[in-house]
């Protein structure tokens, strides 16, 4: 239920970015493992939210990265998306650190419909 | 056309946190956001740290709940103030309500806030609502791998606490695998064993004694 909160974060974000008559076409947020976050679950969302706005049917794409792990027999350091994961050795492994950033990376922007004419009446 | 961006999602959020933060340290008030599920015996433990620092420490207390004012009306007897919070439909506590909490809490007669979340696992996590310390409660009827499925409460709390250990010889708890798991997603995090209907029960003393030296310590870092 979190990613409703989520999704109206980045809509405010977005807005307030875009220029006036933009469409978003598409975002990039990127995540950390400890965020909590389902790509689909929070798509889901994003598509409720972003209804009756310039983001309207705007595809969010969610990079969540891997837990940061460290093998407590060998001390390897590694990454997975499960942190239950045990090292090659066959060792255990603890987090070294929790990250849970939430970024907005990127906004693929359709441009203003008059910027789209003036670019048809140039090549007039 | 692609606009680089790069910035962080909450930042409203935590912006508000952050003012929330500055104004609780001005009147030298420790907040405790503490977190955990439904059921897990976050109020009762509450009510019986309240009820023991009555004439000790003066204590507010703020309750998430999506409906009803149930917790304020059990907290409400022992604490200086207590202010319900229903979300409506939120699973989750943020910043602004907080804030709007902190202006029905006289702050200048407080020396701690404890922020009883809404009772939920996941998404309270993430939200930082200008508190000190994150505090996690798991209890022993949740069952033994209720921190390994949930890691972001484990990594994001300061002290993990197990609650229910009264009722241990009646359940199936694997404590070692608890403890391990505990301490691999969060290492070195304190982890308090208690039973807070026993107000003699030896974690509970640690928890009011755990509280009391991070009060102190906030009152003299101004």
């Amino acid at each position: 239920m979190h990613e409703i909160s989520i999704a109206r974060a980045v809509l405010r974000m977005v807005e307030d970015i875009i220029p006036t008559g933009g469409h978003v076409k598409a975002l990039r947020l990127r995540a950390g493992a400890a965020r909590a976050l389902e790509p689909e679950a929070l798509e889901f969302a994003w598509q409720v939210t972003c209804l009756d706005s310039a983001a309207a049917g705007s595809k969010l794409n969610l990079t969540v990265d891997p837990w940061a792990l460290r093998c407590r027999k060998c001390g390897r350091q590694f990454q997975s998306d499960d942190w239950q994961t045990s090292c090659i050795c066959g060792g255990a492994a603890e987090l070294r650190a929790a990250d849970d950033e939430l970024i907005l990376e990127e906004i693929d922007l359709v441009s203003p419909p008059g910027q789209h004419r003036s670019v048809v009446q140039g090549r007039e | 056309m692609k606009v680089p961006v790069v910035d962080n999602v909450l930042k409203l959020n935590d912006e508000i946190a952050q003012s929330n933060r500055a104004m609780l340290r001005a009147s030298h008030v420790f907040c405790i956001d503490l977190l955990g599920g439904p059921g897990c015996g976050k109020t009762t433990l509450l009510e019986a740290t309240l009820a023991k620092f009555a004439n000790e420490l003066r204590v507010g207390v703020c309750v998430g709940d999506l409906a009803t004012t149930r917790d304020a009306d059990r907290l409400d007897r022992h604490a200086v103030q207590a202010v319900q919070i229903n979300t409506g439909r939120s699973c989750h506590l943020d910043a602004n309500q907080v804030k709007q909490a902190l202006t029905h809490l006289p702050l200048a007669d407080l020396d701690l806030l404890i922020i009883e979340n809404v009772g939920n696992l996941i998404c309270p996590v993430g939200f930082d609502l200008g508190q000190d310390v994150k505090v996690g409660m798991f209890s022993l009827t949740e069952g033994d791998d209720k921190a390994a499925k949930h890691p972001s409460i484990v990594t994001a709390c300061d002290l993990m606490l197990l609650n229910k250990m009264d009722l241990a010889p009646h359940l199936t708890f694997d404590r070692e695998q608890f403890r391990d798991e505990v301490g691999r997603l969060h290492p070195g995090l304190r982890l308090i064993e208690l039973s807070s209907t026993d107000p003699n029960d030896a974690g509970f003393v640690h928890w009011l004694n755990w509280v009391r030296t991070a009060v102190q310590s906030q009152a003299t870092l101004v």
